[in-house]
């Protein structure tokens, strides 16, 4: 009844995740036949008799173990109680702190989880207008980054351990003038950090403080330099933008806001019943991003065609190419004027940038969707950007202390500037790093950084709001922050942190409640108040020649360890990225039919070179076949191939900057690529548990959303499939207590995989390896799939988040010799580590493949100091064993607790899985559906409403809100 | 060629058949006998400590209550270790020179904790919660009974999983009205009468008896 009526409503869409499932190639069959994969090393190349010598090895083992493991007491263990308990530590409750994660320089209010003072999780910070209790995946696994094990832990002059009393001896003996001084730093908000330097300028009159971010907005904010006469920084309103246009700009994954502005863009975007108004957004980009996927209309360009696409919004033409999509994109913006937002690149040079705030001030659009406010960055004759006048200074000799405060310049500065070579004209130099990275060998000095996590600051949010880093532990190593080696440049070698910080906003404003700014890690009243009357300055006119070569290249940071600042993470390196499902590598991408007419195929390793100056520059890296990528294109990601400072990112993907210059920041006019005759294995788990083409990710219309009916066996009116599964829940046991359920909403879900990483965070889900993640053998809980649809050129693209699905009648349940999984009276699937013998048939039986087994022991390899993140509410699992998303039973149990001690029910979204809390768009809302006020109830009532594979009559908890298409 | 087997041989058979079977259940038997041994279990041995901390002189003879120690006991999943600081608030001004004390003055003129060893010890997979089992008018003595007999800290249960399911089972036999669950002095297990009271409390505490035996109440 139900599939009669879903074919009439949904037109037959064919869905694929990869272009050989696309093309049904013969090694796709193959793969998919093969039933176990991720025995992949051990069934190639092994006869009977070796098989059977291994299986008598192991049996002989197993005996041992059983025999030995009967007999092993538990060990003997200390209680080691405190000599003075601190008042408000309670072991084994956790305490949160507020305090702020920085990235490029900008601030997002963080609540950091703390067990015994022992930082383990991230949350977002609910009052904090950058996060809105929302994180991205950076906040997630930086909590990871503090317990690095290749962080630098001691002062190091010429590679040899040194004192910070030595080096503080060299700051000593700066000339009083400040001559011949500088300072390079990353960019910066930090109103204290602001008043150190202008207190430095202050007193080292010839000094000169520059910046450098590797992908920098730089461009933008000198268009509205240059368009207003004046600093600003801009705020974009997603709440009041109906039409988004964006050319090459995923403002969902990397703009200065974009946990903020993904939930007010997914605001917009919920469609539920008795709301079906949505935005409309239209993207015209190379690369396919998170904001591409979510587009109504999808343009492929290549980088060289922005300029003509802009010129042709201006005029409201749409002659020549991409008519349909300008035309649309015209007719839709003349009818929103207002209440519409044009959005570019940030790295597109400032004529671009000056033409997109045209086409936006022509519409109305300044003052309503898009606002100003005065720069958060320091000012200009305080801090220089201009990474090139320094290296002239540098050059010319006139250079005689460099000190780098943070980054790692030598990696990843424009190559034209051969940073490296004007380093050693200079005299004394010191780098403050987390890592002994590639900047650092060439210094005197390397100078540990503390971690945000250890260390004292502010940081000003996207809109103004500053707020305050507060530390969490005592710095871990030997490390100093940014701020204190500022004081400690300006002379200031004694005063603690703390102190820097509170002096400061005690001066700023007497008024300032400190503690209570503290405790909720936003300072009041600090946000800036917008800019009025702002005249923009008139428009010479677009540029609008498109000078694009045969073949262009266009660079991209990487979604999870961006400019390289990330790659020592191995949660990001793992994580696969949104739009190829590659992890540990990165990847020369190309579209499906440049590939074909350049002869390449997916692994094939091509050299890409260009003639910098009278050099040529070459990279070598893997081909890989993007669809959905423009053609006569080429797309590299930056921040991978590094070759010092940490484990983790040694050996992992190519470098790419090798290639980049100051005027090619985002885009190369003309490349060469040559296919060298090797390949190099890339792990992808795109096409890693196929749920082989049944209706998985619905699409359904608008109308539909207001006029259909649930397809949620049991909501709506929509009746239970027959199933021969048995019922693990009796109805008058269930009736007693909470039916868990979650519902993840596909409209809103922007693919960003922070629900991945919380969950690794919150779960102690174990990093594998790139050669395990090619034997299909990762970790995670939760996946977030990759669907497109149509054409292998020009798809269209969905995500879609599988955690467990808890079926009410689980296959899994039904084949487990140990019972080591089985039904909990609140419906959960639990499962049971110390039962479980793994035999992995709960993992063959479940349709869903969101088991995953423990094939070696994984949590071994946890290095050491990193063992300090895990969650001690959650078994750390072993060798042998099955795992599976919980839906946070931790998080379940430790509320429960709390209700029960109270004699009170839980209340709706009193608890929060750890995927949902981190979701930037909430996409993801966990609950009890049996009470019928609860919001999952009503999601699962909701016309879009579905549960995946219901046709198999399990029952699944976790339901669907199906894809509004146009 | 003669008989291989004697007649005797019949009886030898006959023996080692017996004796192969009684062979086989005596090794069970020891086996057995050790796992549930104190050697294994560690009930009833009580572990050197630096101090010898007597629970009978500090709860029973001077009437000390459990919370003054175990502080974080109605908040927590741990019921709490005294901080050195507790110790000293009595014995800065009694027993000041006591010799079995010098590891706690010593701890707390160095700032060096005590290193207790751990008597009552979960694995590391049981998530043991002491705060809700109070709440829900489970008493201290009834999983460690006999406490404040103790001149030294021994456990006096296995603390395996079949003492947990015992009480999950059968909570009534160990549900206490709420104002004695810190009772010394009231029975660590509920027989007759109390066992019909305990029986009512069930529904008057609002026990999820459904709910008790699920593996994620303690396992997660």
């Amino acid at each position: 009844m139900n599939r009669d009526e879903s074919t009439e409503t949904t037109e037959t869409k064919r869905l694929w995740r990869s272009i050989d499932e696309l093309e049904n190639s013969i090694e796709y069959q193959h793969a998919l036949h093969r039933e176990f994969p991720v025995l992949a090393s051990i069934s190639e190349g092994i006869d009977r008799r070796d098989f059977l010598k291994v299986m008598g090895a192991s049996l002989g083992l197993a005996g041992a173990t059983v025999t030995l493991g009967a007999c092993t007491r538990m060990p003997m263990r200390k209680i080691v109680p405190y000599v003075n308990q601190p008042e408000d530590l309670i072991p084994g409750n956790p305490i949160f702190y507020a305090s702020t994660f920085v990235h490029r320089g900008l601030g997002t209010g963080i609540l950091v989880e703390t067990h015994e003072n022992r930082p383990t999780k991230i949350e977002g910070n609910p009052d904090h207008p950058a996060s809105l209790g929302s994180t991205d995946p950076w906040m997630q696994a930086s909590v990871l980054s503090l317990y690095d094990p290749d962080r630098s832990k001691v002062v190091k002059h010429r590679e040899d351990p040194s004192t910070w009393d030595e080096f503080f001896s060299v700051l000593r003996a700066l000339p009083p003038s400040g001559k011949g001084v500088r300072i390079l730093m990353e960019s910066t908000t930090s109103p204290s950090e602001i008043d150190l330097l202008a207190k430095l300028k202050h007193g080292y009159p010839e000094l000169k403080v520059y910046s450098f971010e590797a992908i920098s907005n730089r461009n933008v904010r000198e268009a509205d330099r240059a368009a207003f006469g004046e600093d600003l920084s801009r705020i974009y309103r997603f709440d009041r933008a109906k039409v988004i246009v964006s050319l090459g700009d995923d403002f969902l994954s990397r703009s200065d806001a974009r946990v903020r502005y993904a939930r007010d863009f997914a605001d917009q975007r919920r469609v539920r019943k008795g709301s079906p108004q949505r935005n409309l957004l239209y993207v015209a980009e190379t690369y396919p991003s998170l904001a591409g996927a979510m587009a109504e209309e999808r343009l492929r360009v290549r980088p060289s065609e922005f300029e003509a696409l802009s010129a042709q919004i201006l005029k409201g033409t749409h002659a020549g190419a991409h008519s349909a999509w300008l035309e649309l994109v015209v007719q839709k913006l003349k009818a929103h004027a207002g209440e519409s937002l044009v959005l570019c690149a940030e790295e597109l040079p400032q004529e671009l940038q000056r033409t997109v705030l045209e086409i936006n001030s022509r519409l109305g659009n300044i003052g309503k969707t898009m606002e100003f406010i005065p720069s958060v960055y320091p000012k200009t004759d305080l801090v220089t950007e201009d990474l090139a006048s320094l290296v002239s200074e540098m050059n010319s000799g006139q250079v005689q202390t460099l000190l780098i405060l943070g980054g790692d310049p030598t990696y990843s500065a424009p190559a034209d500037l051969e940073f490296r070579e004007a380093l050693k004209k200079v005299g004394t130099k010191a780098h403050l790093s987390a890592h002994f990275n590639d900047t650092s060998v060439f210094c005197d000095w390397h100078l540990p950084l503390s971690h945000g996590l250890e260390s004292w600051g502010d940081a000003r949010a996207f809109d103004g709001t500053a707020s305050l880093i507060q530390p969490v532990i005592a710095p871990l190593y030997e490390s100093k922050s940014v701020l204190e080696l500022l004081a400690a440049i300006g002379g200031n070698f004694s005063t603690p942190a703390h102190d820097l910080i509170s002096q400061y906003w005690n001066q700023y404003d007497k008024k300032i409640n400190w503690e209570h700014s503290l405790n909720r890690g936003v300072i009041e009243g600090t946000q800036f108040k917008l800019k009025s009357g702002l005249e923009l300055k008139p428009f010479e006119g677009a540029k609008s020649e498109a000078k694009g070569g045969d073949l262009e290249l266009q660079f991209l940071p990487d979604s999870m360890i961006w400019d390289g600042k990330y790659a020592d993470n191995p949660w990001l390196q793992e994580m696969p990225r949104p739009m190829t499902q590659i992890c540990w590598d990165n990847i020369v991408a190309v579209s499906p039919k440049t590939a074909a007419s350049l002869h390449l195929n997916n692994e094939d390793v091509v050299e890409l070179s260009r003639k910098i100056g009278v050099v040529e520059h070459k990279i070598q890296g893997p081909v890989y076949l993007v669809p959905g990528h423009a053609e006569q294109s080429v797309t590299v990601h930056l921040g991978w191939g590094r070759t010092r400072g940490s484990a983790v990112s040694e050996g992992s993907g190519f470098d790419a900057y090798p290639l980049r210059t100051s005027s090619d920041l985002f885009r190369v006019d003309s490349i060469q690529l040559k296919k060298l005759d090797r390949q190099h294995a890339v792990a992808a788990v795109q096409t890693h548990f196929n749920m082989e083409g049944r209706e998985i990710v619905r699409l359904e219309s608008v109308e539909f959303s207001q006029t259909g009916k649930s397809r949620v066996p049991g909501a709506g009116g929509a009746e239970f499939e027959p199933t021969l599964l048995p019922e693990y829940l009796p109805a008058e046991v269930a009736a007693k207590t909470e039916a868990w359920a979650m519902s993840i909403d596909l409209n809103t879900c922007i693919g960003c995989k922070t629900c991945m990483l919380a969950c690794q965070a919150e779960n102690n889900i174990p990093v594998v390896g790139k050669q395990q993640v090619i034997r299909t053998r990762e970790m995670h809980w939760i996946r977030v799939d990759h669907y497109f649809e149509g054409s292998i050129d020009d798809p269209k693209m969905y995500f879609q988040p599988v955690p467990c699905m808890q079926c009410e009648r689980a296959p899994c349940e039904l084949v487990c010799p140990t019972e080591a999984t089985n039904h909990s009276d609140d419906g959960l699937n639990q499962m049971v580590y110390n039962r479980c013998v793994g035999t992995r048939y709960c993992s063959n039986n479940c349709p869903y493949k969101v088991r995953r087994f423990n094939f070696l022991a994984y949590t071994k390899s946890i290095r050491p100091s990193e063992k300090l993140q895990a969650n001690p509410d959650v078994t750390i699992r072993s060798r042998g064993v099955m795992e599976k998303c919980t839906y946070c039973v931790q998080r379940i149990q430790s509320v429960r607790i709390e209700a029960e001690k109270e004699d009170r029910p839980i209340r709706d979204g009193e608890i929060k899985t750890a995927c949902e809390a981190a979701c930037p768009t909430q996409a993801i809302v966990f609950g009890n559906k049996g009470d019928p006020q609860s919001r999952i109830a009503k999601l699962r009532e909701e016309p879009l409403a579905y549960s995946l594979l219901s046709e198999l009559g399990t029952r699944p908890r976790t339901t669907y809100l199906a894809r509004v298409i146009t | 060629m003669g008989q291989l087997f004697k007649p005797r041989h019949n009886s030898i058979a006959r023996v080692s058949i017996v004796a192969s079977v009684l062979g086989v259940l005596l090794i069970g038997a020891v086996a057995w006998t050790i796992r549930e041994s104190p050697y294994n279990s560690a009930k009833g041995i009580a572990l050197s400590q630096p101090i010898p901390f007597s629970h009978q002189h500090h709860a029973k003879e001077l009437g000390i209550d459990c919370r003054y120690c175990h502080t974080s006991v109605e908040k927590a999943a741990y019921a709490g270790m005294p901080p050195t600081h507790t110790c000293m608030s009595c014995h800065s001004q009694i027993w000041t020179n006591a010799k079995l004390l010098k590891p706690v003055r010593d701890s707390y003129r160095d700032d060096v904790p005590i290193h207790w060893n751990q008597v009552y010890r979960l694995p590391d997979y049981v998530y043991f919660n002491h705060s809700i089992h109070v709440q829900k008018g489970v008493g201290c003595t009834s999983c460690h009974t006999g406490i404040d007999q103790m001149a030294l800290t021994s456990k006096s249960r296995t603390f395996w999983m079949k003492d947990c399911l015992e009480c999950h089972r059968h909570p009534e036999k160990y549900l206490r009205p709420k104002d004695q669950v810190f009772s010394l002095t009231w029975p660590s297990e509920n027989t007759g009468l109390l066992l019909e009271e305990g029986k009512k409390r069930i529904t008057e505490y609002n026990i999820p008896m459904h709910r008790l035996t699920n593996c994620m109440t303690c396992h997660r």
